[in-house]
């Protein structure tokens, strides 16, 4: 990043050209633009459920448990019935929602974590740079699995989550306590670069303050390796939510999410109903791998370096 | 050197000291919230007599007044606990009352075999795959190795080895043993469950399958570093000797860009643990993942801060060695 | 298991009946090694485990004063010559001569009061404990902790110094005789003898426990050369020196799997030799002709319940309770979670159990939506509130009961939430009166007879049973039952009980387990003992075959 060196920059303009580029290389790579095509759909799903199906996922017939889908995509249940005898194609659409929820909501509380500590850290240095690195070491040890497990299993509650925020809460919460680490580093990181640029030591001689600098000039910095990462974090989340469920201790059914999916779908998988744990893992596999995919490009593009 | 080795030594130090004492607290608190575990003791399925609870309680260090009163971080128990680390003595556990030394004597080994197949897996794969993909950079294999390791990354490992235990371990088994039968190393690969009598052949496989788990990570380094090392001077000079083009490759590129891939698996390291949980579980392995996820779930409180110390303490060494190797591997790197 | 103290009254009838014979075993134990799944065994010096896989291995490794004949579940003499008693109250039991140990020390009167003393001895803390509740000199062994005043520390109550720790209701006549006295008379008594509790203990065993936990000193059929390991399991062979009748089977190995892992992969592949379906896999082991030729299907006396408050006010009227019942669509539940997996219930207690089948439930136990919805209509249920139905999250236990709401919100209406608890705090809330809504309630019987599924489930009175169930008429009816002379007056007498308790609808019969385990081509002669069957895949190791 040598242009943003000149002594008296426009840092924004420099940043803006920065995403303009970014956003013009990706534009032009196909695999981007499907990817960005199965996000959308998803979100999509998880935003307006009804537009893909007009079943309930609560209404479920024992008797009628496990029908095959025998007449794909129509009929009366369009993707079978699961093993509770709930139309599967409601559950596996309204069961996007606590998913993408879940995973925006982790995401955005480990980076604001990730940031603000980051960036405490980078710019201060001394004793706050030491107690955050600390924290950072310790959370790193225990590893986001069995921290989460940990909490989880050791407070769960009791009792059948009511809505959409206390289906997501627990596992959301153990896995942004584990999570926000990468975040810190980085921001840690791109602060301490950039805090030493000319042009920043010039606003702070300018009299500027902390806060100032710290808004205006550092932060558009740190927050392009942050970006960068967001993505594949996305993914990387809903897999451990879907392992949180497998094991048990993650959405709480009869609440769904794609985990819950999973985690039920592979023991019936087993008995030859292969629909149940197959749809969900397609969905699962394709999204993380649309958000991967899309994650690569951006970090490409973000950071000319690795290109 | 040797002031950073001592600095990052102390620090790796003072990181446990607050892991321990946190997990401490942490299951402290769950015993004042949740409710005694020595109840466990009696099975659970009845009430035990007040006085014989106690009596469990005393046994295994839970009679503090201190477990009563919700947010007191117990502090007396954590530093007897300390003082019994410290002379060695584990504890045991309440539902059994097995030695908790003995039971990591068990397990640690297996999870290391598994991490061993794993790694193997993850470093050749990562390597040959960045390798193809550095020579053949922005052609159509690079993207399609970038794209398949995308592929293999996105797939939750545990779906792939809850998929494989489900519907292909049993017929590839039934498969391999009429060929080559039952007590050959073919006939038990694919066996569907971990095998006490054949520790290394089945834990193979789950090896394997957990040797994924950022593969394309790794491979992104691996071609990134390559790629750096194909334009730098010494391989130019290499090149204008005339040395032929394998040499260049294993000797010069390939052996200079092992820096990254050995802090890679390094950092890959905390995440293969968290695999090992769900791994362990599926394929019935009883290996440090297993067995912490059962301890918590049981509030086996001795056995759940034994346990996540023990991976605390790897963590810290790996990525200790991780950095002492790669200020090793690269002269350029200095530390203040 | 549950406790099975109480009167299990006239089972003694028939226990002095058979003598197990030393006739004709086919091999000399060169059958090959038969594989079996295990689940977690707690221990395997008798008296320490408690459950069922500690159990499995312990009724196999020892041999106690009787064994439970797996057709009639009756208890037949083993280890006893005969057991006898005038008054139900003094029992002479005398043990056949020239029995010994593994290690050579004699099976005699010593090595079974060692062993009962060591159960009862309250500082040892063993889970079977109270089974030695009945006999004289129990309460001695585990006296009341000292006044509080004299506590160290004011929560860790402390026993006198000398606490004894013998028995004076045990008295070895002779070297094979043994006499116990009982606090009070007990029919029953005999019947309980074939509980690990009650087996016999020898002296280098408790000389060095934890030896003998790793490599158990036996006096039955099956030893093990090398130590058991609870994780990996172990190898028991057959003993030479054997006494009984000699297994036809060379050994056994128990493979361990813990929860969440089971041995269907493993069966398929033919590593292990007997092992139940998963409920997913059930149906695929149901279409597989070759597999319908080693299916052993039995009616399993484990019976499943939905547990009703009746502490609690919303569910005081009787129709809402019938109306909860008749709003389950027991078939389809059972469809939900694995096709048979369970026979629907129409009483309490189940068909298989002496004294069971009645239909006492009758009608309520039908699925009838219609009058489900009226006699919910009528009831004065609050508006919008929904029925929380409370589970312990262990098993498949939250699919079950969300299959069960399911079915009830498809019927009447009403919604359900699904409150799940860990299992010790859902057993502690249970026990307080804490739940607010229908609950988990299953149960497993001790013996062969419909009063266990009467007395200590519903017994007692408001404050001791989990259904704050209070009848003085039911209570006065199992008195009088448990104070019958013969079996079949008892039995017809607890059958009017179970009618009284339909009449309150203490709790809605869901369905009675089902058996099913299948075994590989190589074993013969599968028995399967109904009553004391471990779950996941059990037979009898003293009377199987192997055919290589």
């Amino acid at each position: 990043m040598s242009e943003l060196t000149a002594p008296k920059p426009e840092p924004d303009t420099a940043q803006s050209s920065l995403w303009k580029d970014a956003f013009r290389t990706m534009r032009r790579r196909p695999d981007v633009i499907i990817a960005s095509l199965i996000m959308l759909f998803v979100f999509t799903m998880a935003a307006f459920p009804t537009l893909f199906t007009d079943k309930s996922p609560t209404r479920c017939i024992g008797s009628d448990a496990r029908e095959r889908p025998d007449t794909w995509f129509t009929g009366e249940h369009p993707l079978g019935t699961d093993q509770f005898g709930c139309d599967f194609a409601a559950t596996l659409v309204h069961g996007t929602r606590p998913t993408i929820t879940l995973a925006l909501s982790v995401m955005i509380v480990a980076v604001l974590i990730g940031m603000v500590t980051g960036i405490l850290a980078g710019y201060y240095g001394g004793v706050i740079d030491a107690i955050i690195s600390r924290a950072v070491d310790v959370f790193i040890v225990v590893p986001l699995m069995l921290g989460a497990i940990l909490l989880l299993s050791l407070f769960r509650g009791r009792g059948a989550p009511d809505n959409l925020f206390e289906t997501v809460a627990p596992p959301a919460i153990a896995l942004a306590i584990f999570g926000w680490m990468e975040f810190t580093r980085y921001t840690r990181a791109a602060t301490i670069e950039t805090k030493n640029l000319d042009y920043v030591t010039a606003a702070r001689c300018l009299g500027a303050k902390d806060r100032r600098i710290m808004f205006k000039h550092i932060l558009p910095n740190a927050i392009i390796p942050v970006t960068a990462v967001i993505p594949t974090t996305l993914g990387s989340i809903i897999v451990a939510e879907s392992a949180l469920a497998v094991l048990g201790i993650g959405v709480q059914p009869p609440a769904t999410s794609w985990g819950v999916l999973l985690s039920n779908g592979t023991q019936w998988a087993a008995g030859g109903y292969i629909y149940l744990f197959g749809i969900p893992l397609l969905l699962l596999i394709l999204t993380v791998f649309s958000f991967a995919t899309f994650g690569d490009a951006l970090r490409d593009a973000l950071d000319p370096k690795l290109r | 050197m040797g002031r950073y080795v001592i600095r990052r030594l102390l620090q790796g130090l003072l990181t446990l000291g607050i892991v321990l004492f946190l997990l401490h607290y942490l299951m402290a608190l769950s015993v004042q919230i949740r409710g005694n575990p020595a109840i466990l003791f009696f099975g659970g399925d009845r009430t035990p007599p007040p006085a014989m609870l106690a009596q469990v309680e005393k046994l295994y260090g839970l009679d503090n007044a201190c477990y009563d009163r919700p947010g007191d971080p117990c502090l007396v128990p954590f530093v007897e606990r300390l003082q019994r680390y410290a002379s060695g003595d584990l504890g045991t556990t309440l539902n059994g009352n097995r030695d908790v030394g003995d039971l990591l004597a068990i397990y640690i080994p297996n999870t290391l075999r598994l991490f061993i197949f794993s790694t193997l897996t993850l470093v050749i794969v990562a390597m040959l795959l960045g390798t193809w993909a550095a020579r053949h950079r922005g052609g159509f294999i690079d993207h399609t190795v970038r794209g398949t390791t995308i592929l293999i990354d996105s797939v939750p490992v545990f779906l792939v080895l809850l998929a494989y235990v489900y519907l292909a371990a049993v017929p590839l088994t039934n498969w391999a043993r009429d060929i080559w039968g039952a007590d050959t190393f073919m006939g038990e690969v694919f066996s569907p469950s971990y095998d006490p009598d054949h520790p290394w052949t089945t834990i193979i496989i789950p090896g394997i399958i957990v040797g994924t788990v950022g593969l394309a990570t790794l491979t992104r380094l691996v071609r990134a570093s390559q790629l750096e090392n194909l334009g730098s001077d010494f391989v130019r000079t290499a090149k204008a000797k005339g040395l032929p083009n394998m040499r260049i490759t294993v000797v010069h590129v390939v052996r200079n860009s092992m820096i990254p891939v050995v802090t890679g698996v390094g950092y890959i390291f905390a995440f293969a643990l968290s695999g090992a949980v769900l791994t362990e579980g599926i394929m019935n392995i009883p290996g440090m993942g297993r067995m912490i996820f059962q301890a918590v779930q049981r509030q086996e409180v001795n056995l759940v801060i034994v346990g996540l110390t023990v991976t605390a303490v790897v963590v810290v060494i790996v990525t200790l060695i991780v950095d002492l190797l790669y200020a090793a591997l690269d002269p350029r790197i200095r530390y203040e | 298991m549950a406790v099975a103290t109480g009167a299990a009254a006239a089972l003694a009838l028939s226990a002095c009946a058979g003598d197990e014979s030393d006739v004709g075993g086919d091999g000399e134990g060169d059958g090959g090694i038969f594989n079996m799944p295990i689940g977690e065994v707690r221990s395997l010096i008798p008296g320490g485990a408690g459950e069922s896989e500690g159990y499995r291995v312990i009724k196999n490794v020892y041999d106690g004063l009787v064994y439970y004949n797996a057709d009639t579940g009756e208890a037949e003499n083993l280890v006893a010559e005969e057991i006898t008693s005038e008054d139900n109250q003094t029992w002479t039991i005398t043990i056949k001569e020239g029995l010994t140990f593994h290690n050579g020390e004699p099976v005699d009167a010593e090595a079974f009061i060692r062993g009962w003393n060591r159960v009862a001895y309250a500082p040892n803390s063993l889970p079977l404990n109270y089974f030695m509740a009945t006999i004289e000199g129990y309460g001695a062994l585990n006296p009341d902790p000292l006044p509080e005043e004299e506590w160290a520390d004011p929560d860790v109550p402390e026993f006198p110094d000398d606490v004894p720790t013998e028995m004076s209701g045990l008295t070895a006549v002779d070297d094979h005789t043994l006499e116990v006295n009982l606090t009070s008379p007990f029919l029953g008594f005999p019947t309980m003898l074939g509980y690990e509790a009650f087996f016999p203990l020898a002296q280098e065993c408790l000389d060095d426990l934890e030896a003998c936990e790793a490599r158990p000193i036996g006096n039955g059929p099956f030893m093990f050369e090398e130590p058991y390991d609870v994780e990996s399991g172990g190898t028991a062979v057959t003993w030479d020196d054997y006494q009984g009748e000699m297994p036809s089977i060379g050994g056994v190995t128990w493979n361990v799997y813990l929860e969440g892992n089971d041995c269907w992969a493993d069966f398929e592949t033919g590593d292990i030799d007997i092992c139940r379906p998963t409920a997913a896999t059930y149906e695929s082991a149901q279409n597989d002709p070759e597999l319908q030729e080693r299916h052993i299907a039995m009616p399993d006396p484990s019976i499943t319940m939905l547990g009703l408050p009746l502490y609690d006010e919303k569910f005081q009227d009787i129709d809402l309770r019938h109306a909860l019942s008749m709003a389950i669509d027991r078939e389809g539940v059972l469809n939900v979670i694995g096709p048979e997996r369970g026979t629907p219930l129409d009483g309490w207690v189940p068909e298989s159990i002496l004294g069971g089948g009645q239909g006492a439930c009758g009608e309520y136990c039908e699925y009838n939506p219609d009058e489900a919805q009226r006699l919910f209509d009528a009831s004065d249920w609050p508006e919008g509130e929904k029925l929380r139905i409370w589970v312990n999250d262990s098993n498949d236990n939250v699919d079950i009961f969300r299959a069960i709401g399911d079915s009830i919100t498809e019927s009447i209406g009403l919604e359900y939430e699904l409150v799940t608890m860990e299992w010790t705090d859902y057993l502690a809330e249970r026990e307080a009166h804490g739940l607010d809504g229908p609950f988990r309630d299953g149960w497993g019987p001790d013996y062969n007879l419909n009063e266990n599924y009467l007395e200590p489930i519903y017994g007692g009175g408001f404050d001791k049973n989990d259904n704050g169930f209070e009848s003085e008429e039911y209570d006065a009816k199992i008195a009088e039952a448990t104070a019958a002379e013969t079996l079949d007056e008892a039995v017809a007498l607890y059958q009017e009980a179970e009618a009284i308790l339909a009449e309150t609808f203490p709790s809605v019969p869901l369905w009675a387990g089902k058996i099913n385990f299948y075994y590989t081509e190589r074993v013969q002669n599968a028995v399967v003992n109904p009553i004391y069957a471990a779950p996941g895949g059990d037979l009898e190791l003293r009377d199987v075959e192997l055919t290589e």
